[in-house]
């Protein structure tokens, strides 16, 4: 379970972050709504450790992360919202560099990038290269795989669908799916509202660094004499007091 | 943490550090799958063979028994030049680097990765200053001591100076993360080094011809501290001693101190500071362009510094014989603008042949929006042309102001380094945007783009000149200042070669 416990966070003098509380249990998929600049990234990237947060906790299965943080980074699986990283390095380097720090064994690894390679269409010959080489989503998918190498309890997606192929797309929220049926946790940003009704338990539209709602897309949708989640959301974003800068 | 991880992070960061290697590995995909073996072999044991026998040679011709003042000299040279040199490799790696944000997320513990850094620091300092151990080993050997210490001494000495070096860079870099005020300040400084790095090794060049020069005439001169006690075996050990706990000690005890506040944020800090960048009344063009060139030392360094050094230096020996420079002045003036322009536009990293894909991805983005290309790669072209022009004018208009040559011929020196450099620049610039490339991470990577065959013709062309330079001096006495005609008239022909081929260009942008 991910527990956000009053997270405050601030960039000079903008508020990102303004006491966020989310719960998010064992085997859901959840979605992080808003506009840009709403704090999604923010709220991944205290999670991931990446960045400090200012106020309140994060709690991974009741360990506090400033306390276990490393221990709780074995936990995640990170994909970040750039594909743009390590492009000097060849692919297969990358995933062998990620599976040692996770300590993957050479047999497991193997088979996982096999199973991935397969799932996300991605051809020996066209990976026998730099990261620098690939196509964004190419290099979308690399990253993926790299974050899912180590069979993570928690995956961290940030924008994860974005430059994918359709197939690869569909593939990726099948795994999300599965994932979360065995009882793991995903947690992902999106801005495609559709994407977010098809896949989440639960989300959490945020504006300002403020949580508007968390729940689920049904009870959402039973709040408001609306039933299309576009036009709900962006009411919601209008008309919650909160001022714009 | 295991072992395998830390080799890893190891590798990452030796292929960041080391771009030009790293890419010509990556080319070759049958060395491919070797290439960080073929990498620590080349910055372990080729590259430092290679540097010991050419330096043997090179400090051969020094009589270091007669003058240890020599010694003095090189060996605090190297040392500095170690400082400086290392002190960016130390920035780009510690404080500049892209990587940091991925290690945040890993389970990998900071002190493994600051211990892979701090290795590949060494291994950059490494090469710097390996000109010690031959220096050491010619001075051994030349005051008569046995085969035993000849080899040991220098070894030992080195490896203290290298020591010494980190812990000292480590320990400076441990200041600077803390300092806020150097975030403010952080390219004025980084400018600042590249600029004392080059003075540092013009007065290497020019101290040791003074060296050999003043000091031939004297059978014994002063003793300089490093030859006085590196001739004393005990002192020699002490000092080995001495050199390497304080390097061990200020290592460990500012590595403490990174490994508390190496994950902290800076970005913030750098954005606030990048926004007062952009409070003045320059254009966006300018003001854009400013940045793109001076936001990153090895741009400067690749794009403008590096080839200044080669003209400066041949001038300067020339001014030895002053009286016969300004009986000829035209002449000489005008041979140090051409040589400039020459080493400058030769060099492939000159700032108009990469102003272009300087702008990296911003640049395709450019084409797309409803402005004139033409005009804009124009701009580019005055404004790169500008920025490289500065400093040779200054050198031309200050040091023959300086020596009083006539103000005319001066004047003439810098509008013909102008045209030269403008018709050189078009070609350059030409060849940034048929070659342009977006996906570099070290400006030096795009010299990879120029052929073997263009490398020997810009070395040719380089001989060329300080061939025409050297005859020119020496006829101009018989053919008077009529030896500038060819000058001129190469001046004319380049710029209107110049003219048609950028004509050209134009007109198949607007097609």
């Amino acid at each position: 379970m991910i527990h956000l416990d009053g997270l405050y966070k601030k960039y000079g003098d903008k508020v990102a972050l303004n006491g966020v509380d989310i719960k998010i249990n064992d085997g859901e998929i959840f979605g992080l709504i808003g506009h840009n600049g709403a704090g999604k990234s923010t709220i991944i990237k205290s999670l991931v450790s990446i960045i400090d947060f200012d106020g309140g906790n994060i709690f991974v299965d009741n360990q506090n992360l400033r306390e276990y943080r490393d221990v709780i980074k074995t936990k995640i699986g990170y994909v970040p919202d750039s594909p743009d990283i390590f492009l000097r390095l060849p692919v297969s380097f990358y995933w062998d560099f990620i599976a040692k720090v996770y300590q993957v064994s050479e047999e497991v690894k193997n088979n996982r990038i096999a199973e991935f390679k397969k799932i996300f269409d991605m051809n020996d010959d066209d990976y026998n290269c730099n990261i620098e080489e690939l196509s964004h989503g190419m290099r979308q998918k690399v990253i993926i795989v790299g974050a899912l190498i180590s069979n993570p309890k928690i995956w961290i997606l940030d924008e994860p669908l974005t430059g994918l192929d359709p197939q690869s797309a569909y593939n990726l929220k099948e795994l999300m799916k599965k994932h979360a049926k065995d009882g793991n946790i995903v947690l992902f940003s999106t801005h495609i509202l559709e994407v977010a009704e098809s896949l989440c338990n639960r989300i959490c539209i945020l504006k300002k660094g403020n949580v508007l709602f968390t729940g689920t897309i049904d009870e959402l949708k039973a709040n408001n004499s609306i039933d299309n989640l576009e036009s709900i959301y962006l009411k919601m974003i209008d008309e919650k007091g909160i001022q714009d800068e | 943490m295991n072992n395998k991880v830390f080799l890893d992070i190891l590798k990452i960061d030796i292929l960041y550090g080391n771009p030009n290697i790293a890419s010509r590995y990556l080319k070759n995909k049958k060395k491919y799958k070797n290439i960080f073996k073929n990498m620590f072999l080349n910055i372990l044991l080729f590259q430092p063979m290679l540097m010991i026998v050419s330096y043997l040679l090179l400090f051969f011709m020094y009589d270091l028994k007669q003058n240890p003042e020599m010694f003095n000299f090189i060996y605090i040279f190297f040392m500095f030049l170690g400082l400086s040199s290392g002190f960016m490799v130390t920035y780009n790696i510690f404080y500049n680097s892209d990587d940091i944000e991925i290690y945040k997320y890993l389970p990998i513990d900071v002190t493994e990765i600051l211990k892979s850094k701090t290795l590949t620091i060494l291994l950059n300092i490494f090469g710097h200053i390996i000109p010690v151990i031959p220096l050491g080993i010619l001075f051994y050997l030349k005051n008569n001591f046995n085969i035993f210490e000849i080899i040991i001494y220098p070894i030992l000495i080195y490896s203290a100076s290298l020591l010494f070096l980190t812990g000292i860079l480590i320990a400076i870099i441990s200041l600077l993360i803390k300092s806020l005020f150097f975030k403010k300040i952080q390219k004025f400084f980084i400018g600042f080094m590249n600029i004392f790095t080059l003075i540092l090794i013009f007065g290497f060049i020019f101290g040791i011809q003074f060296y050999s020069r003043e000091l031939s005439n004297f059978s014994i001169a002063d003793k300089g501290i490093f030859s006085t006690i590196f001739l004393n075996p005990l002192y020699t050990l002490l000092i080995v001693c001495l050199l390497s706990v304080t390097g061990i000690f200020l290592y460990l005890k500012s590595i403490n101190e990174i490994s508390k506040t190496y994950f902290k944020d800076n970005n913030i800090i750098r954005n606030i500071t990048n926004k007062k960048h952009y409070k003045n009344k320059l254009s966006f063009f300018t003001k854009y362009h400013l940045d793109l060139v001076f936001k990153d030392s090895a741009t400067i360094t690749s794009a403008l510094v590096t080839s200044f050094i080669f003209p400066i230096s041949f001038s300067f020996s020339f001014f030895r014989n002053i009286d016969k420079l300004r009986e000829f002045s035209l002449v000489a003036i005008i041979n140090v603008a051409l040589l400039f322009a020459v080493a400058q536009y030769s060099n492939f990293t000159n700032l108009s042949s990469i102003i272009i894909s300087l702008e990296k991805e911003n640049f395709n983005y450019i084409k797309a929006l409803p402005i004139n290309l033409f005009n804009y790669i124009i701009k580019k072209l005055f404004f790169s042309v500008f920025i490289s022009a500065i400093f040779p004018l200054v050198f031309i208009f200050g040091v023959f102001l300086y020596f009083k040559f006539n103000l005319i011929h001066i004047f003439i020196g810098g509008i013909l380094y102008i045209i030269f450099s403008l018709s050189f620049s078009i070609h350059s610039i030409i060849f940034d945007y048929k070659n342009f490339r977006s996906d570099w991470r070290n400006v030096n990577e795009l010299f990879s783009r120029v052929s073997k065959i263009w490398q020997f013709l810009a070395i040719l062309c380089i001989s060329v000149v300080i061939i025409v330079f050297v005859a020119s001096m020496i006829f101009a006495s018989i053919f008077k200042n009529y030896i500038l005609i060819p000058y001129f008239i190469i001046a004319v022909i380049s710029l209107l070669i110049s003219y048609f081929r950028m004509n050209k260009f134009r007109k198949s942008l607007e097609k």
